[in-house]
């Protein structure tokens, strides 16, 4: 068990001890235009950009 | 064996789909045939094959083989080897509420007689700074509380990227090397000690499996809403779970909560990009939960639920709008799993989970449509031919109102019959005394029959409606769940649902005007529409839960003899009711805790 406090006394966090393990990031999509499934719905997933880029085509 | 019965169940909805089609087909076409009548039947059809899915879970659960119980090794072989981290993600909750949980699972802990293979970790998303101070006051009672050698961790993150899942990665990325297991918890969830050292023998007899679920029992109902939620929760689920524990093989779920992982096998398969593009379908992954379950599978590893665990618990919303906003937030997860079902190297059950989650509300809507198309079929349905053959008499279309019955008595039969069987078996094998006897289960699984089916319509719209939101390109965010609950009052409920009552009306006028015949069918989908702000806010009360509690329904074991694990959350709650005394003595106790100087370097929002 660690502890830590800062300089007035008030304790700010616990922490265990480090140990660091690497969780690398997983590939989870196909590369666009691959997918089938995201062929069939490129009509609907082209029209989900953002409101704010969606706007800026009226201008 | 496995695939067999995954065949015979994919191919008994199948089947119903087509007895459905093919009764929808002559009462559809009774009238005369027109393109409307192909849209009701395909509608038809895709929500059969759906309710039958349902059905086929449960039929698994009540008739498969017994499920032999898992091998299990001996904790004291295992020795530190099997140390684990009890991680408990807090975002804008309850603290007091989440850590007297904590406290109560260490004290059950230090009973089994392995405290020393666990630490208690609570990683903090919480953005408001005072819930954040509330957070570090009863923190102190907590690590006051926790005796060794069990320790207890706290702390905050500054961003709150991945949120919930980049939460649980920021942990094991610092500090998984230390634990080969984590026992990943909701703000929420209460479990035993024993079914925690269970699930690590478990995990320790059987090297490849990656990750444990349980079944957890939803708890501390108030409302009548509620108490219907946990009595299905108690009763019916475990059936159904068993049922999808006997088709999903090494390929099984993870509910997000109150299930063990191996580290490992979580660091090197888990870790999780933001889908491109913008919420809600890009961004971060919501529904991290069943991507990671199909993550672990595609490195193979094995996932699995025991729904033999007992002994874990969590709480369910205490009313219809606390339960709407939650399945808003799911249903965004779950439709954003249309964009992975297609992703690298996923077992085909997988896959299929993916369609399932998304099933589950684009259901919702295919029902609205169903009986939209069905109001307007008679403007699209062509004029009657009374005389087909100048040789032959008048002839006059006929309404199938025999076949349109029985396609309703075999739909209903298909959600209602399961429910029915579940509670004749409790009789059968004598669960039912737990639950209070058969006649008060018997009772119980009526009462909750009916009003399932008086909620299912306004339920229907808020799914609907979350559909159609997220089609629209609107992004829920991420609220904190309001697990506290609240009665809601009839002007709040006519609010959030004078949109539902608006729709009960068009839905009814309409087929007054336009298909008289569908007038009296309509009724137990329209009328509870109509009524939704009174059946929202009446259900939300403490004194309707009162009700059911005084007249025996909806009882449950956990009500009926309150588990361990509770008795001592309830104890930990009266003592920190308490003021404390010398509280400026403890927190210098805490400050002189010794440090060992291996601390990491903090991280929190106050330095970033």
């Amino acid at each position: 068990m660690t502890s830590q406090s800062d300089g007035n006394k008030d304790m700010t966090r616990f922490l265990p001890v480090t140990a660091p393990l690497p969780m690398p990031d997983q590939m989870i999509e196909r590369p666009r235009r691959h997918g089938l499934v995201a062929f069939l719905l490129s009509p609907v997933l082209s029209w989900q950009r953002p409101r704010a880029a969606r706007s800026l085509f009226k201008g | 064996m496995l695939a067999l019965r995954r065949t015979i169940s994919i191919l008994f909805a199948v089947f119903v789909a087509a007895i459905a089609s093919r009764l929808a087909m002559d009462v559809f076409f009774a009238d005369g045939t027109d393109w409307v009548d192909f849209v009701r039947i395909a509608l038809c059809a895709a929500t059969a094959a759906w309710i039958a899915w349902g059905a086929s879970l449960a039929l698994g659960g009540l008739f498969g083989a017994p499920i032999r119980t898992p091998p299990r090794a001996s904790l004291s072989e295992g020795g530190h080897a099997a140390r684990t981290a009890i991680l408990i993600p807090v975002y804008n909750e309850d603290p007091r509420a989440t850590f007297s949980s904590a406290a109560a699972m260490a004290e059950s802990l230090q009973a089994t007689g392995h405290a020393n293979l666990f630490d208690i970790a609570i990683l903090s998303d919480t953005r408001d700074p005072e819930i954040a101070a509330e957070e570090e006051e009863w923190f102190l009672r907590l690590h006051a509380e926790v005796a060794p050698p069990i320790g207890v961790f706290y702390r905050r993150r500054t961003d709150n990227s991945g949120k919930k899942a980049g939460n649980i990665g920021d942990f094991v990325r610092r500090h998984g090397a230390r634990y080969p297991y984590m026992l990943i918890l909701d703000a929420d969830s209460l479990m035993e000690g024993e079914t925690i050292v269970e699930m690590l023998r478990r995990m320790e007899a059987e090297p490849k499996l990656g990750l444990l679920q349980t079944l957890p029992k939803i708890v501390a109902a108030r409302s009548w809403f509620a108490r219907a939620l946990q009595f299905s929760a108690g009763l019916f689920s475990p059936i159904f779970t068993r049922g999808l524990a006997r088709m999903q093989g090494k390929e099984g779920p993870f509910w997000g909560h109150n299930a063990m992982v191996r580290t490992e096998a979580f660091a090197e398969s888990c870790g999780l990009p933001a889908l491109t593009g913008a919420p809600p379908f890009g961004g971060h992954i919501l529904s991290h939960d069943y991507v990671e379950a199909a993550l672990l599978a595609r490195k193979g590893w094995i996932v699995r639920v025991d729904a033999d665990l007992e002994g874990s618990f969590e709480e369910g919303p205490q009313n219809v709008i606390d339960y709407a906003k939650r399945d808003r937030r799911w249903c965004q997860g779950n439709l954003q799993h249309i964009r992975l079902i297609h992703g690298p190297g996923l077992k085909g059950w997988n896959r299929f989970t993916f369609v399932q989650g998304v099933m589950a509300y684009v259901s919702s809507p295919l029902w609205m449509a169903f009986i939209a198309a069905s109001i307007v079929a008679p403007l699209f349905a062509p004029p009657p031919e009374y005389f087909p053959s100048p040789y032959l008499p008048a002839i006059f279309p006929r309404a199938e109102t025999a076949l349109a019955v029985t396609l309703l008595v075999g739909v209903g039969g298909l959600l209602i019959g399961p429910k029915l069987l579940i509670a004749l078996r409790s009789g059968i094998t004598g669960e039912a005394r737990r639950f209070g006897g058969f006649i008060a289960v018997f009772a119980s699984t009526l009462a909750e029959i009916i009003w399932s089916s008086i909620l299912a319509p306004i339920t229907l719209m808020y799914q609907s409606r979350s559909v159609m939101q997220i089609l629209f390109g609107m992004d829920g965010g991420w609220p904190s769940s309001d697990r506290e609950g609240q009665t809601i009052g009839y002007g709040e409920a006519f609010k959030a649902s004078w949109w539902i009552v608006l729709t009960g009306i068009v839905m009814l006028s309409g087929a007054f005007i336009l298909a008289p015949a569908l007038f009296w069918w309509l009724t137990p989908i329209a009328v509870p529409q109509m009524l939704s702000p009174f059946l929202i806010a009446a259900s939300s009360s403490p004194a309707s839960g009162r009700i059911a509690a005084r007249c025996g329904l909806l009882l449950t074991p956990e009500e009926r003899e309150r588990p361990a694990v509770m008795r001592l959350r309830d104890a930990v709650l009266s003592r920190w009711r308490m003021p404390r005394v010398n509280e400026g003595d403890e927190r210098e106790d805490v400050a002189e805790v010794p440090q060992t100087g291996k601390a990491e370097p903090a991280y929190s929002a106050v330095q970033g």
